[in-house]
């Protein structure tokens, strides 16, 4: 990877999240400590002081340090189908054998919090969770959205879970909520999310200064430290080296030819290699649907009905033809000249529908779309030889 | 009293034929397509040895894959209950039976007098049976009999990550193209077997003594490697292939 | 005769009915016309393939409409694709909430069932008054009673049998099977012959939809019997009454009907889909073993089901805790018939 230009702000981020990990170990003795889903409404926690770790990024890290594999061994054995979602059966496994886990397992949890706007599965994860710890659960139910807008009544019915949710944390706490906390945590979650919003839209220049997996590395701090200074620290850093290198015309990818947009989570355990054969042919991943998620809006007025419709309106839990056309003016903003669909075993939510949506943009937008079978952490389902196929005939249709 | 016991499996089929003192005589054959006829034959077969008549017969249980085509049998049972019996005879010690054939494999837990309790097993995929060395066998150009020596003469495996048996058969071609030692990717593969069968294993209570049985037992390889990966001694005895039709004709006298 | 398609288990199928349209549940069927995978992935259940395959392939157009609750990921994918792809055949959508006890739930449900009904009533052109539903739901709750009434005779029926006639219920129009069964049930009890085994193995069944006749005929051929079952659309589905009491009269004016519905839903057993921390489902199917004296748990799970996958595991391991014996059988679209048939011959046979 050495002649390709890496973001210092990266190794920074990098940083800051080892530092996350081994803070929470000491701080979950003194403050309480919630494992949270990543689409949960976190503001509400952070308000209340609550230190939170998020199992989702925890799965992420065992990908990515390749120790999936053997943990998804671990849950297996103890009877869960090997058909589940991989980040469930790695998080599980480091539960059960701790010592053989990445940073020896996560401290252990005195609350669980699990909202259902990305997925159906983390109530069944956090089920087992509750069961394996003996903890307090809540879970937050974010209806579907089959329409655009949602139905005022559904919003309405998160918005009282919100509420309850508030005051279930308080009971289990002894903590009280003060509004202008919540108000200070939610401008801070703005300010961040604002930011992310604009480094994501650097890959809007020709060259691009950013690349998919830069993205992958930088999202962390969005997910699991939305609503804090040190996510807002991390991504004014990150934007100015990116100013930076659109000043000096330097591209994450020299020689830029080809521009791609990426849909669906990485593939972890391949971070950065599976894009080297794109790097090598000059094209850069520009645009990509799963560090766009983390781009809700948060208004200032009405906290809890704003957190409410901002979380109900997460890009996996709205319909069909509303994710289509958030790709479809993602490739047209962005000026993307192909995709690829990484169609990931473990998340049906964000790959199930993804045949009809490359149907679809294929007409609208009239580029090549290519959909590749993996897994995000699951490498045992990862064939090498037929990935390098597709890649290689894909690029040669650029 | 004589009883027999007959086990049509989807690639060969034996038979057992017993007698107070115990087995009289056993046969072994390819069953080929007519699992009928396969039935009859191995049967006709053990009664020779046996010097007996069909007639003298009191019981037949018929067990394996085929065991509804097997001409006059008076009971079905399953394999699983039949090879667990038939291990138990051949080693009254057996607690767990890992039984690995052509097709599919399975772990039995067994208790008192060769009673099943529990099991697992595997029979959707053909990484983790005979089906794997086969296709590996014939990738290499290898003849199965050689298989398992070859890879316990390796001094280390090739490593085989994927569980299916096409990921890993495209796999071995990747390290035979990339010049690797054809014995350690043997050992590879046998370990890669080894792992799969440990893990289905894994899923029932292990106890000594552990016993291999089916036609992939007397793979020396295997079963040295699965003895590492699950921590036990494993004891293959020699008729490991006949436990179901044993079994069979055990049942036969109950 | 107008027909109304539904998956899932907790679709207000009296809503349906009030409006003159008989609801039929789309079970999977073991045919594949290939339409499907080129728009759900293979890592779908077939439960959902084979009702897209069918809808894709022409087998449905009867329908005027199809009909699903919020349940699982891969029905909440499957009603979106059916949307796009599906067109002649409107998708009814029903927002059933995943809590079933927080305080805004019934609010949510209710709002939800109202919509339903305006939108049965705008697609059919057919007005749904509080007293059809009140009768629609009096149909429902003799249904309910028959199939009981059914399950209470399960050690003494072949399991296939049983099944064919619950499964009855969910394909047949409500009157004409009412009728009928009230007929059956007054027939003396046919003792399926037992052989020479005087305890035959009691089981459980647990899975999504009703047991697979393979499984159930692999059962019966070992010598073993269904005692009772945590099924979705088994036991569960038919074990409460909306409206329950005799002095609630259908025609009284205070009543609502859908806040009947409505507490009929949110009592029912939960799926594994649903959460209700007071009535775990692990602890229900341990109650059921004692309750019925079962020897053993059968599963049946369809591949990439998550919902029943997680809880297979929390349930066979609560299982092997309190020492009772469990198998787990995995369905796909073309289950083979000779394995499941061993896996399930063996267990019994080690039951007895």
């Amino acid at each position: 990877m050495s002649e390709y230009p890496r973001l210092q702000s990266l190794r920074r981020i990098n940083r800051v999240m080892a530092r996350y990990y081994v803070q929470r170990q000491v701080l979950a003795r003194l403050r309480p400590l919630a494992y949270v889903t990543s689409g949960a409404p976190v503001e509400i926690l952070e308000a209340l002081g609550i230190l939170t770790l998020y199992p989702e990024n925890y799965g992420a890290l065992c990908g990515a340090r390749k120790a999936s594999v053997d943990l998804c061994r671990v849950t297996e054995s103890a009877g869960y189908p090997a058909d589940l979602c991989s980040y469930a059966r790695s998080h599980i496994g480091a539960v059960m054998h701790p010592r053989d886990a990445p940073l020896r397992g996560m401290p252990r949890p005195d609350l669980l919090v699990c909202c259902n706007n990305i997925c159906g599965t983390v109530l069944k994860w956090y089920q087992a969770l509750a069961s394996l710890y003996d903890v307090p659960l809540f879970v937050i139910d974010v209806p579907f959205q089959h329409t655009t807008p949602a139905e005022d009544h559904a919003v309405a019915y998160v918005a009282d879970q919100l509420h309850e949710f508030a005051a279930w944390l308080e009971t289990h706490t002894g903590r009280r909520i003060k509004p202008d906390k919540l108000d200070a945590v939610l401008a801070r979650s703005r300010e961040a999310v604002a930011l992310w919003q604009e480094i994501l839209a650097f890959g809007q220049h020709r060259p691009s200064p950013v690349n998919a997996p830069d993205l992958f590395v930088a999202m962390a701090p969005i997910v699991a430290l939305r609503g804090t200074r040190r996510a807002v620290d991390c991504y004014r850093r990150l934007k100015a080296e990116l100013e930076g290198r659109v000043a000096r015309g330097i591209g994450a990818v020299p020689g830029e030819r080809y521009r791609l947009l990426w849909d669906n989570i990485a593939i972890w355990y391949r971070l950065y290699r599976f894009f080297r054969p794109f790097m090598d042919d000059g094209a850069c991943f520009v645009a990509d649907t799963y560090t766009n998620a983390w781009t809700v809006e948060l208004e200032p007025q009405r906290p809890f009905e704003s957190m409410a419709r901002t979380y109900s309106g997460v890009f996996i839990n709205v319909d069909l033809p509303a994710r289509t056309r958030i790709i479809a003016a993602m490739a047209r903003r962005f000026e993307v000249d192909g995709m690829v669909m990484h169609v990931n075993r473990s998340c049906k939510p964000f790959s199930i529908a993804q045949s009809d949506v490359r149907d679809r943009l294929r007409d609208d937008l009239g580029i090549p779309i290519l959909l590749l079978e993996a897994d995000m952490c699951d490498e045992r389902l990862y064939n090498e030889g037929a990935v390098r196929e597709r890649v290689e005939a894909f690029l040669e249709m650029l | 009293m004589y009883t027999a016991g007959v086990d049509v499996g989807a690639i060969t089929a034996k038979a057992a034929v017993f007698g107070d003192e115990g087995c009289l005589a056993t046969a072994l054959i390819l069953a080929g397509y007519d699992r009928a006829a396969a039935a009859r034959q191995v049967l006709d077969q053990a009664l020779a040895r046996a010097r007996l008549a069909g007639q003298q017969i009191a019981c037949l249980v018929a067990t394996g894959y085929g065991r509804v085509q097997v001409p006059g049998a008076d009971r079905t049972v399953t394999e699983i209950t039949c090879h667990a019996r038939g291990a138990w005879y051949l080693c009254p010690d057996v607690r767990t039976v890992i039984d690995i054939g052509g097709q599919d494999s399975k772990a039995i837990a067994v208790g008192e007098r060769g009673k099943v309790l529990d099991f697992v097993m595997n029979d959707k995929c053909a990484a983790g049976t005979g089906r794997f060395l086969e296709v590996m066998a014939r990738a290499l150009e290898v003849d199965l009999v050689d298989f398992g020596h070859l890879a316990l003469s390796a001094p280390r495996r090739a490593k085989i990550s994927s569980t299916c048996t096409v990921f890993a058969e495209s796999e071995v071609i990747t390290h035979l193209a990339a010049g690797a030692d054809r014995n350690e990717i043997i050992a590879g593969i046998h370990e890669a077997i080894a792992v799969r069968i440990a893990a289905m294993v894994g899923r029932i209570p292990v106890r000594d003594t552990l016993v291999l049985a089916g036609g992939v037992a007397h793979n020396a390889g295997v079963a040295r490697i699965l003895e590492e990966k699950l921590g036990h001694t494993i004891a293959v005895p020699a008729q490991a292939q006949l436990a179901g039709a044993i079994g069979a004709a055990l049942i036969a006298r109950d | 005769m107008k027909t109304v398609g539904f998956l899932t288990a907790y679709v207000p199928e009296e809503i349906f009915h009030a409006a003159g349209l008989t609801p039929v549940f789309i079970f999977h069927t073991p045919e594949d016309e290939g339409r499907a995978r080129a728009h759900l992935p293979g890592f779908t259940c077939w439960i959902a393939g084979s009702a897209l395959d069918q809808a894709l392939a022409g087998k449905l157009d009867g329908l005027v409409g199809m009909a699903m609750a919020q349940t699982c990921d891969t029905i909440q994918g499957l009603a979106d694709i059916w949307r796009q792809n599906v067109a002649h055949i409107p998708l009814l959508h029903f927002g059933m909430p995943l809590r079933l006890d927080s305080p805004s739930t019934r609010q949510y449900l209710l709002a939800e069932l109202r919509s339903l009904r305006g939108r049965i009533q705008a697609l059919t052109g057919h007005p749904i008054s509080d007293d059809a539903l009140w009768q629609s739901i009096a149909v429902y709750n003799r249904t309910r009673a028959l199939v009981r009434r059914l399950y209470a005779r399960a050690p003494h029926l072949a399991p296939s049998d049983l099944y064919a006639l619950v499964r009855a219920a969910f394909r047949t129009p409500k009157e004409t099977y009412n009728e009928h069964m009230a007929q059956l049930l007054e027939l003396p009890l046919v003792l399926p012959d037992l052989g020479s085994r005087r305890n035959p193995p009691r089981v459980l069944l647990a899975g999504c939809e009703l047991a697979d006749p393979v499984l159930l005929d692999a059962i019966a051929q070992a010598g073993g019997r269904v005692v009772g079952d945590i099924l979705d659309l088994g036991e569960r589905y038919f074990a409460i009454d909306a409206a329950t009491g005799a002095q609630r009269e259908p025609t009284a004016p205070d009543q609502n009907p859908l806040e009947a519905l409505a507490d009929r839903l949110l009592a029912l057993t939960p799926t594994p889909t649903k959460y209700r921390p007071s009535s775990d489902r692990i602890t229900q199917v341990m109650s059921l073993v004692q309750e019925r004296n079962a020897d053993g748990v059968i599963f049946a799970r369809f591949k990439f089901c998550e919902p029943h996958g997680f809880d297979y595991a929390r349930m066979a391991h609560a299982l092997a805790q309190a020492g009772v014996p469990h198998l787990l059988v995995e369905l796909e679209q073309a289950s083979q018939a000779g394995q499941l048939r061993t896996r399930v011959e063996a267990f019994i046979e080690m039951l007895a």
